[in-house]
């Protein structure tokens, strides 16, 4: 047999999609362009397939092996309105979408405009059009093919030139149980120069369910503006997660992007990160924290493309049991991007001797004069620091505990909302609770 | 009257290696014990060995703290039981403030002897009091634990630990190293402040520059493992005077 040959036998969920594609197409929202997109997309998947090991970036997450089952489309009439657990007690207007139904829209908000997916794509704005289309590298897959393919529900946020919210935007995915479907969801984050906006997207849904998340965020930062963007993972813990996240930001804009994830038994995020102006400021800090055999991986595309931009990611990841974290980062220099600044590190605590962590950062630079660097670190809780706890009297599964909360605190501290970060705090001191008593 | 620690004919070693052969000590309630030597001699090793270290192992002898053999205690159990170790050289612990540490670190010993955990005001009541009897200030408790502190702050730290935590026996593990002789005097007062007839201290040093500000009661010499010699605290003047050398020649 000749390897080479790229050629393949569908497998039972790259068949399921083409059956689902045909039979929800018609009922599928967007104008005839959407319509042109969608079947644009579905053709690409259906040469390509699932992602699997032999394409470099999906090395470490083969959804071919991993993937037995592709779940229909939710059908958007499961379930009527709920509610999110996650981060409820925040202070923020809420959009919720419940089972991939129609979003609930919050109350006006000044300088702000909500509209649903399903509303934008009826339009054909060109500049909308552009950015459901056009994406900054990074973020292409196929499973992203899937998602503009089936994209059903999501919300369209615009916050207007020099608009500062008064708290922050909370957009919630909340999967109720009551059909094992796929959500196919689009977000559309526009944040117009000078503008300020915090938001947080939370996917939350059971145990004992293996349903499937395809979603996708859009967002473009305008010259000044500012966006702290925080994505909370918190599916249940046999649900697959596959995600892209993707823009630009303009000159003298300032991004902090905080990927969380705790949650699902799959998880994937592709992120793609563009400087499109000079002296931008963009700030990734990811935490996953994994247990049972949970697979998470982040891969991150960041682009500097104009000069005298800083960017700076760091991964924190803690591996219980049989659990697996990968980390891909990619740090691009353009030619005319000098004076670039881009650090990234990636950093593993391993909890377990059962646990994995595959990293592979890389730089690729083209410009002469930049400052940048990269560095992973793995290694188990630190003896000397837990016997200094424990002489105080602090029981060794508390010490531990403590350690681990600090050993993500530094990426929860990029976040800039005290709120927030103190809620994150919570579900990390959780998580690490739960592991405690486990081990008592 | 029991004797508060008891250590007979300790052996110990580190990575199969001999450091203590034969140690012998009593320390009463009230007393405070110098232990001196040069270099190697296991100053360190017995600091250790008293706080359960993993790696230190006990081959023979033994270590009755309160009449309770030591061996069969976990760190937090001794650190529970009233033993507390200042370390010579503490460590940074980012991310943890260090008075999220000190209440989980009280709390914790108070739960394990059943009493009611502190809360934040009580706890907070408690700390000031521990830092105006020192006369330390309070801002290092809002910094990490030790983190980016100078030598002196993380001695003063740990002297505020041990005021919080109230042991019956400390350990003061080369308490002088780093220090100017500014720091030397503020933490030695802070030590003296904590000397009571109920609290017994074991300081290990190497100099005896440390036992001008805190005068101990009864002073040894330990070498090659064990004590070799045990005076007042004129010895350690005597020590200063003619060095280690006599006690190390074979």
């Amino acid at each position: 047999m000749n390897l080479e040959v790229r050629q393949h036998a569908a497998t039972g969920p790259e068949e399921a999609a083409s059956a689902q594609f045909e039979a929800r197409a018609a009922t599928l929202p967007g104008a005839s362009w959407v319509k042109e997109l969608r079947s644009g997309a579905m053709a690409r998947f259906a040469e390509a397939g699932l992602p699997h090991r032999r394409i470099e970036e999906w090395k470490y997450t083969d959804l071919r092996t991993a993937i037995r089952q592709l779940p229909a489309p939710a059908s958007g009439e499961a379930s009527g309105r709920g509610q999110p657990a996650t981060l409820s007690a925040i202070e923020a207007h809420r959009i919720v979408i419940v089972d991939g139904g129609t979003p609930q829209l919050p109350d006006a908000i000044p300088g702000v405009e909500v509209t649903s997916l399903e509303a934008a794509l009826a339009e054909g704005d060109p500049a909308f059009r552009d950015l459901v289309s056009t994406w900054p590298r990074g973020v292409e897959s196929s499973v992203f093919d899937l998602n503009t393919a089936f994209m059903q529900t999501g919300a369209v946020i615009r916050v207007k030139a020099d608009t500062a919210l008064d708290k922050p935007l909370h957009l919630a995915f909340v999967a109720t149980g009551a059909e094992e479907a796929t959500l196919y969801a689009r977000n559309i984050l526009i944040v117009e120069d000078g503008a300020a906006l915090t938001y947080v997207e939370s996917y939350e849904g059971p145990n004992g369910l293996a349903y499937h998340v395809n979603t996708a965020t859009r967002f473009t930062v305008g010259d000044n503006a500012r966006l702290a963007y925080v994505k909370l993972q918190r599916d249940g813990d046999e649900a697959v997660h596959l995600a892209a996240i993707g823009g630009e930001v303009g000159a003298g804009a300032n991004l902090a992007l905080s990927p969380f994830m705790i949650g699902g038994a799959l998880s994937r995020n592709n992120v793609g990160l563009r400087f499109d102006g000079r002296d931008a400021v963009g700030n990734v800090a990811g935490v996953q924290m994994l247990g049972a055999r949970q697979h998470a991986d982040t891969t991150l595309f960041v682009d500097h493309k104009e000069p005298a931009c800083v960017s700076r990611e760091l991964f924190k990841s803690v591996l219980d049991d049989r659990a697996r974290g990968v980390f891909q980062g990619m740090i691009l220099v353009r030619k005319d991007a000098q004076e670039t600044d881009g650090k990234m590190m990636s950093q593993a605590l391993m909890l377990s001797d059962r646990s994995e962590m595959d990293n592979k950062p890389e730089l690729e630079i083209y410009a002469d004069n930049v400052q940048c660097g990269h560095g992973a670190t793995t290694g188990a809780l630190d003896h000397n620091l837990l016997f200094y706890l424990r002489s105080r009297g602090i029981p060794e599964s508390t010490a531990q505990a403590l350690l681990i909360e600090a050993f993500i605190y530094e990426a929860l501290e990029a976040i800039g909302d005290e709120a927030i970060e103190a809620a994150l705090s919570g579900y990390a001191h959780d998580w690490v609770s739960v592991r405690r008593d486990t081990a008592e | 009257m029991t004797a508060l620690l008891e250590i007979k004919n300790l052996h110990v070693e580190v990575e199969d290696q001999k450091i203590l052969n034969g140690l012998d000590l009593v320390v009463n309630p009230g007393e405070v014990h110098a232990i001196m030597g040069p270099n190697g001699s296991g100053k360190s090793t017995l600091a250790y060995v008293l706080s359960g270290k993993d790696d230190y192992e006990v081959t023979e002898g033994q270590i009755l703290y309160n009449g309770e053999d030591l061996a069969e205690m976990e760190p937090e159990e001794r650190a529970v039981a009233g033993l507390f170790l200042a370390f010579q050289y503490p460590v940074e612990v980012p991310g943890v403030a260090t008075m999220t540490f000190l209440r989980t670190a009280l709390n914790s010993q108070r739960k394990a002897r059943g009493e009611e955990e502190l809360s934040t005001p009580d706890f907070m009541r408690v700390v000031r009091a521990a830092a105006e009897r020192l006369g330390f200030d309070m801002d290092m408790l809002k910094r990490p634990v030790n983190t980016g502190f100078s030598g002196g702050e993380k001695k003063r730290s740990e002297i505020l630990q041990m005021a919080v935590l109230e042991p019956r026996l400390c350990v003061l593990d080369e308490t002088d190293s780093g220090l100017d002789i500014d720091a030397l005097k503020v933490v030695a007062d802070g030590v003296n402040a904590l000397r009571s007839p109920e609290r017994a201290m074991v300081v290990i040093t190497h100099y005896q520059r440390l036992l001008n500000h805190i005068v101990p009661d009864v002073v040894h010499v330990l070498s090659r493992g064990r004590i070799v010699e045990t005076g007042g605290k004129d010895l350690a003047l005597e020590l200063e005077r003619s060095g280690y050398a006599a006690y190390q020649a074979a």
